[in-house]
């Protein structure tokens, strides 16, 4: 019974990082916006890693692999935001097509610039 | 002077030859004093055209046949190129099949490696022991590909950098610096334990060096040049890789040269296992990995600031 | 063992050492250790090639503690010390010739840079000569390739950097197929030493094993190196190439660099895939038909360039092809035409760069022929010097050339009628083209020229920079080609011994 716990928990775990990671390709082909594509790649790396470190750990239980795995998943958790940012910054600094498809905050509405 | 402009002036004249090869050959073999009907040159283009140096254009570019016929041939080649090796790979010795004339030499390392070289990471001991004159090879590789980095990209003045690389500058983010504060002292501590755990587990001088100059990079895109120059600066880069590859040299001579004369070496190979053991493998991990490091920041500082 | 032994080591080991100290010395300090380094590795070799030759043996150098089949090895013998010590010579005679053009060309702060890069060139080249191991070779003809690279682009002048890209690109290319190839060989025999992959390959033969990754590696062995060389399909990148780049690395490229491909080609031919098995001789075929196009359609556009650089390079391509005829004709008598080729054609080529360099020079920094007509009256030693190289190239008795071709000749008639009719053409046709545009620009340079009106002082202006390295190069290389012209049969014997200790 608790092994079936156990497989019920990181099956569910496994399941969104899967997810994650399929939407992401899917939407790295369809979007056409660079700033669009960069929001759903973004997930695959952390949401999609995360979940599936998580669920690895907890179908090896209590050991030094999972440790490990754990500690990796963190260092990624947190850098690819950063990266992520970054290349965003760098799109809105110096991207062409940023009027057309951006919306920015004049006075209190929402509009497109030109 | 005069007697030698007249004189082959006249020669065109009496050399009216019947047949037009022969009369186009002479007259290309004649040479026609007069200036004027010297072979015009190609028109020189101005001085700016060129970059501001003296040498003309050597030949205009020429011109290419259309798209299409790149196009073919390049799809043939590939998939000439391609089908061939398919047909190799079909028909080379089956993974993990035992020959015995194509083994001797893999048996050899498995089995005596650790005891010859004193590496318990038997790779470690064949890139850096039994056949180090390629690794030597290998990190003058390096060296020649920075050096090349080095005289194409280096720029001469800070004046001359374009307008838009300052304003692409994004150095001084403040989640970029936060979060590099955070991981770099990790990275750092990773990379120089590759490092000297070349002979004991997978790692080595050139993973261990890609670390840490992947760390270094890091610092220069967080913090900028100035941080990142004081911890290597172009007086550091020259010297670390300057020592490092003579040493790399001259120790690995100093091994050749005994070994090939038969002479007794006086570097032993210590107990496998323990941190100071296997020769000189740890001490040439440490200069590989400093050369390396210092190439991928050194490349990486070239193509971003085009400086150090 | 004699001390002499470690002489093949320490050339690679001290040109690997300059490399590294003259990336830090300021740039006379630099020039002359290099030049100093070259000189040392010159007396190595010679006295190398004289070892081998008066004991009449090869020998074998094991890198390390280690025996054969485990480690690395180099390998002296009779052809090895040949190819080294007429790389080095050239090696020293080129940089000494051109010194004053990098000095003119490259940028201070660059000239050491360019010092750690011939050095690098010379350690590939001693490498390439002695080594016995596939996979040695292919490190240090990366290095070559880099750094030939890197010697090219160091000059910043109009269309170097669009040349070397290109060289860069096809060399490239080059490297790839011969990768693969040594990782095929390794996957079929299970070695990386030379001569026990050849007799791996050897019995694979006899058994009939893997005959389809024997086939395709040994294809793409010599068709990487071919590429490297520069043979017929792939010699577009010569003319700009040579064309941009200082005197010195022209000379260097055309002279040595090319050749060590071609040198590591024949000890592959030799010792790893046996000279006349199968699908080697299929090979050696299809090189000599490109050898054969490449010959008649370098020189034929080399009569239509209109720069003297572009068209020694266009010679450049036509001469690399003799190269490939010789090896595809095979026998001693091929090889021994082949490789005395490459000496040769190593020994003139760089005169012709240097002296036609300093020819334009004197004719106003022009390298237009109309430019060029009278230079030989303008600087007299530099003519002298371009006349020797160009009617060594045409193959006038008592030059060079003219052994080449009749080592040819000779290795052609051996062979079925068909092979020799057309080669004996080529041979014809090729002499007669390349005395058309080499003679004529001869001649050319010695016609007076005639600008009246500009200048009323006299029309003959002597060139008074004096240049003593281009006198010593320019001597030297003369000294050379008119030896081998008059005593051929000296380095064809030396030759023809050394090939038979070469499998």
């Amino acid at each position: 019974m608790a092994a079936w716990v156990r497989f019920g928990f990181s099956a569910f775990f496994a399941v969104i990082g899967v997810f994650a990671f399929i939407s992401a390709a899917v939407g790295a082909f369809r979007l056409d916006y660079v700033l669009s594509r960069m929001h759903a790649t973004a997930l695959a790396d952390t949401v999609g890693i995360g979940a599936i470190a998580v669920s690895a750990s907890i179908a090896a239980g209590v050991d030094f692999v999972t440790l490990k795995l754990l500690f990796s998943a963190a260092a990624m958790v947190l850098t690819s935001p950063v990266s992520t940012h970054m290349l965003a910054e760098l799109e809105y600094r110096t991207g062409d097509e940023l009027y057309k498809h951006v919306k920015f905050k004049v006075g209190k509405k929402w509009e497109r610039l030109k | 002077m005069k007697k030698a402009k007249k004189a082959p002036k006249t020669q065109p004249e009496t050399a009216k030859v019947s047949g037009t090869a022969a009369s186009s050959i002479k007259k290309w073999l004649d040479f026609d004093l007069d200036i004027d009907s010297l072979p015009v040159p190609p028109p020189r283009e101005s001085a700016e055209d060129d970059g501001g140096d003296e040498t003309p254009l050597l030949s205009r570019i020429p011109k290419s046949a259309p798209r299409f016929v790149y196009t073919a041939l390049a799809a043939i080649c590939s998939i000439v190129l391609t089908a061939t090796l398919i047909l190799t790979v079909e028909g080379m010795p089956r993974y993990g099949e035992d020959q015995d004339y194509m083994d001797t030499v893999t048996y050899e390392y498995i089995t005596h490696g650790m005891e010859y070289t004193g590496a318990v990471n038997i790779v470690a001991g064949i890139i850096l022991e039994y056949r180090a004159f390629d690794t030597l090879g290998e990190s003058f590789v390096l060296f020649c590909a920075v050096t090349c980095v080095l005289v194409l990209l280096r720029a001469d003045s800070a004046d001359s950098m374009p307008e838009d690389v300052v304003f692409r500058d994004l150095s001084h983010d403040a989640i970029l610096r936060r979060t590099v504060l955070a991981i770099v002292p990790l990275v750092f501590m990773f990379g120089v334990y590759v490092l000297l755990n070349g002979h004991l587990s997978p790692g080595g001088g050139f993973s261990g060096g890609a670390v840490i100059g992947a760390g270094l990079v890091m610092v220069s895109v967080a913090y900028g040049g100035d941080v990142s120059g004081r911890i290597v600066s172009e007086r550091v880069f020259k010297i670390v890789t300057t020592c490092a590859l003579s040493f790399y040299c001259l120790g690995k001579s100093y091994t050749f040269f005994t070994g090939a004369n038969g002479l007794h070496s006086i570097v032993g190979n210590g107990t496998p296992g323990n941190i100071l053991s296997a020769g000189l493998i740890l001490p040439l991990n440490v200069a590989v990995g400093m050369v390396v490091a210092c190439t991928v920041y050194g490349i990486y500082r070239m193509f971003d600031k085009r400086s150090f | 063992m004699e001390f002499i032994r470690n002489f093949p080591f320490f050339s690679v080991a001290v040109f690997l050492f300059s490399a590294v100290i003259c990336s830090v010395l300021k740039p006379r300090a630099a020039r002359i250790w290099t030049v100093a380094a070259e000189t040392a590795v010159l007396a190595f070799s010679a006295c190398v090639l004289y070892y081998t030759w008066s004991t009449g043996e090869f020998f074998r150098y094991n890198m390390g503690h280690f025996d054969a089949p485990w480690s690395n090895q180099l390998r002296a013998g009779v052809l090895e010390g040949v190819a080294a010590t007429g790389f080095s010579l050239i090696l020293l005679l080129s940089h000494i010739g051109g010194m004053r053009y990098v000095n003119a060309d490259i940028e201070n702060k660059k000239q050491s840079a360019y010092c750690t890069l011939l050095n690098l060139i010379g350690a590939a080249l001693m490498a390439l000569a002695y080594t016995n191991d596939l996979f040695t070779g292919y490190v240090f003809l990366e290095i070559m390739t880099l750094s030939s690279c890197g010697i090219l682009m160091i000059r910043r002048a109009g269309r170097t950097a669009l040349a070397a890209t290109r060289y860069m690109v096809i060399n490239l290319l080059g490297s790839g197929l011969f990768l693969l190839g040594t990782c095929l060989f390794y996957g079929i025999t299970g070695h990386l030493l030379m001569e026990y992959i050849g007799a791996g390959v050897a019995t694979l033969d006899a058994t009939g094993d893997y005959a389809v990754p024997l086939t395709v590696t040994i294809g793409l062995v010599c068709a990487g190196l071919a590429i490297k060389a520069g043979l017929f399909p792939f010699h577009t990148w010569m003319p700009d190439t040579y064309g941009t780049a200082t005197p010195t690395s022209s000379a260097v490229l055309s002279g040595i660099v090319s050749k060590g491909y071609i040198f590591l080609l024949v000890k592959i031919m030799y010792r790893v895939a046996g000279v006349n098995t199968e699908a080697m001789t299929a090979a050696r075929h299809i090189l000599y038909v490109f050898g054969i196009l490449g010959i008649i359609l370098g020189s034929v556009w080399a009569m239509r360039s209109a720069y003297l650089n572009r068209m020694i390079a266009f010679s450049s391509a036509a001469q690399i092809g003799y190269i490939f005829v010789g090896i595809g004709l095979g026998g001693t008598a091929g090889f021994t035409a082949a490789l005395f080729q490459l000496i040769a054609h190593g020994l003139t080529k760089p005169l012709l760069f240097l002296s036609g360099a300093r020819l334009a020079e004197s004719s106003g920094d022009s390298q237009y022929f109309a430019d060029l007509q009278g230079a030989a009256h303008r600087n007299r030693a530099a003519g002298a010097a371009f006349t020797v190289a160009a009617l060594s190239m045409v193959g006038i008795p008592l030059l060079a050339g003219f052994p080449v071709k009749l080592y040819f000749a000779i290795a052609s008639v051996q062979h079925g009628i068909l092979v020799d009719a057309v080669t004996l053409l080529t041979l014809a046709v090729s002499t007669l083209l390349n005395a058309l545009y080499f003679i004529r620009t001869a001649i050319r340079i010695y016609t007076p020229s005639v600008r009246p009106a500009e200048k009323n002082e006299s029309q003959v202006v002597i060139d008074k920079k004096s240049d003593p390295g281009l006198a010593v190069a320019a001597v030297g290389f003369a000294l050379a080609i008119v030896s081998l012209g008059v005593f051929p049969g000296s380095l064809s014997s030396l030759i023809t011994t050394g090939l038979s200790m070469f499998a």
